[in-house]
């Protein structure tokens, strides 16, 4: 842009200086001529603008256009920073997840009426999030409802009781637990088969608890 | 530019997905985003500009207006346009008056040419007449010319600021190939597109007004043909670099869209077939989680959007208004019979036309450049 700066600098000084020659000059040919040298005067500032161009290395600006982007942050940091945010849309999915399948769970293992199913705890992993475990947890006294669907934290008030299917036993979470009948261990186990089933999983990923509920 | 914008406010959107929640849960995800950079800009916005912002605070704008508690009404912005515009006109009077009484003045000169004993007497008088309104013309030309490159600079590093948060929301949901492809080029062509404008169109302008001006000074010596070339080369070079910038966006956005659609369907289609029953509960879980931090790009975007619009709107009323005076003291002075006056501010006028479209254009392409950032965004997760 500098060749042309001057270029026009040097147009404007020609372009004055003739005006004020003309003004100067007395009328006659003598004013051809003069008009005539400033239009040659003009044209060779054109040309030697267009030599200098072309001598010049135009290519250096290239870099100064292409290259000034600095200002930008490495792609790293912002694949970082997205991946992050990423992360925490698929624990919150993950989430939203498991509560979903802990409310399916809990309205199968309530189509059977001989237990009371009142929670379920679904645990996910992996990159698919696959099922891991469900573990049912039943009422012991016939009662209804207690907790949300998917929900994790325990209520102080009862005592769970461990089943683990595969070796087809009972365990104690603590010493003084809840003690099913045979009839209702029977349904529960019945429910645990048939959500194994219903979710292609193995016996032992479906587990099922006895709780008692004291004040209610 | 103006009616595009309300185009793209009124259709947004935004306001349309949020609901009472969205406010509380987009604040938690914002406070999770750097914005800083932005908000350092913002902060150091004139206060004419920051008073025209419906929220300063740029968090506090981005969750307005996804929640929809800010809402633009177009016809507010547009009345205050309006108003703006008339006070500039106002505030310009000034030029316009002294433009008017030069003209005056060198138009009775050129009458009493005859009467002086020499001619050349009284052409000395109506040149150096024209030279003072020329310097005053030229003053407020080069003083809008100033004006456009500093709005060219300042949307520049604004997009700087804000391109990195987009792209980190694109990455978020799921446009990761996008964000790849777009994150180098992106950068160069808006850098470059900006210093081409400023430090060649603009200058180029600049200069084909000089040698208009020049052109008028004497019937004998005409280099309005140079002029002529120099406004053909800016505008040429303006038509190129618009196309080639649209171009690099429009087919980035569409391979990258393409890209990231296949690959989160490669991985939705493996957790349908894999896990059984449940398996397209978790992708939709996911997708309606993915769709929100969506809400949250789309109303980064619009606020970006915003603060272009305003960093684009004051200087552009300022830049047509000195136009306007141009054109109208070229108008008023036509009748008293001096041409030469009259054809060196109109062609002023053209300039300034020209300035205005030239900063119009770079704020229409930042514009482009961030609908089809945000726009990829909403197509990925479509494709999903």
């Amino acid at each position: 842009m500098g060749i042309i700066r001057e270029l026009v600098q040097t147009i404007v000084v020609i372009v004055v200086l003739a005006v004020f020659i003309e003004m100067l000059l007395p009328r006659g040919d003598m004013r051809r001529y003069v008009k005539m040298v400033m239009g040659l005067l003009v044209i060779l500032a054109v040309l030697q603008t267009a030599a200098n161009a072309v001598h010049s290395e135009l290519m250096r600006d290239v870099p100064s256009i292409t290259m000034s982007d600095a200002g930008a942050p490495p792609l790293d940091e912002i694949m970082a920073a997205g991946k992050q945010l990423s992360e925490l849309n698929r624990d919150e999915a993950a989430q939203k997840y498991r509560e979903g399948i802990a409310g399916q769970v809990l309205s199968l293992a309530r189509l059977n009426s001989k237990v009371h199913a009142v929670d379920a705890v679904v645990s996910t992993g992996g990159e698919m999030n696959e099922i891991r475990e469900i573990t049912i947890i039943f009422s012991t006294t016939g009662d209804k409802y207690l907790g949300g669907a998917g929900k994790t934290e325990r209520p102080v008030d009862v005592e769970p009781v461990m089943i683990d299917v595969d070796r087809n036993e009972t365990t104690r979470d603590t010493g003084n637990a809840a003690m099913p009948g045979p009839e209702e261990k029977k349904a529960a186990l019945e429910v645990t088969r048939v959500v194994a089933e219903f979710y292609n999983l193995q016996p032992g990923q479906v587990k099922y608890e006895f709780r008692e509920s004291s004040g209610r | 530019m103006l009616l595009i914008f309300f185009n793209f406010i009124a259709t947004s959107p935004v306001a349309a997905w949020a609901t009472p929640d969205a406010g509380n849960e987009l604040d938690e995800r914002l406070n999770k985003l750097d914005m800083g950079e932005i908000q350092q800009f913002v902060n150091k916005m004139d206060n004419e500009l920051k008073s025209a912002l419906p929220e300063t605070d740029f968090r506090a704008l981005v969750t307005g207006l996804a929640s929809g508690s800010i809402s633009l009404k177009p016809t507010e912005i547009f009345n205050q346009s309006i108003s703006y515009i008339f006070r500039e006109v106002v505030a310009n009077s000034a030029l316009l008056g002294k433009l008017v009484v030069l003209a005056v003045i060198c138009a009775v000169l050129q009458n009493l040419t005859g009467a002086f004993e020499k001619s050349t007497t009284g052409q000395l008088t109506h040149m150096v007449a024209y030279l003072v309104l020329v310097t005053i013309a030229v003053g407020s030309f080069g003083f809008a010319i100033q004006m456009g490159r500093e709005v060219v600079d300042k949307m520049v590093t604004f997009m700087q600021a804000l391109l990195p948060l987009l792209l980190t929301l694109l990455v978020a949901v799921g446009g990761i190939a996008s964000a790849a492809i777009f994150h180098p080029l992106i950068f160069i062509t808006i850098t470059a597109f900006g210093t081409v404008i400023k430090n060649i169109v603009l200058p180029l302008i600049f200069l084909a007004a000089v040698l208009e001006i020049v052109s008028g000074l004497s019937k004998h010596f005409q280099v309005s043909r140079l002029a002529g070339l120099f406004k053909g080369a800016a505008m040429g070079i303006m038509g190129l670099l618009s196309t080639i910038f649209l171009g690099v966006m429009a087919i980035q956005g569409v391979a990258g869209a393409v890209g990231d659609s296949v690959t989160f369907r490669t991985a939705k289609f493996a957790t349908d077939t894999f896990i059984p029953v449940v398996g397209g509960v978790f992708s939709d879980a996911l997708e309606a989680v993915i769709r929100s931090s969506l809400l949250m790009k789309n109303a980064v975007g619009i606020a970006g959007v915003l603060i272009i619009v305003m960093i684009l709107v004051i200087p552009l009323v300022k830049i047509i208004t000195i136009a306007f005076i141009y054109k109208l003291a070229g108008a008023v002075i036509q009748p008293v019979g001096e041409e030469k006056i009259s054809d060196c501010l109109n062609g002023l006028g053209n300039g300034l036309i020209t300035v205005f479209a030239a900063v119009a254009t770079v704020g229409l392409l930042f514009f482009f450049a961030l609908a089809i950032v945000v726009g990829l965004g909403n197509i990925t997760v479509m494709l999903h």
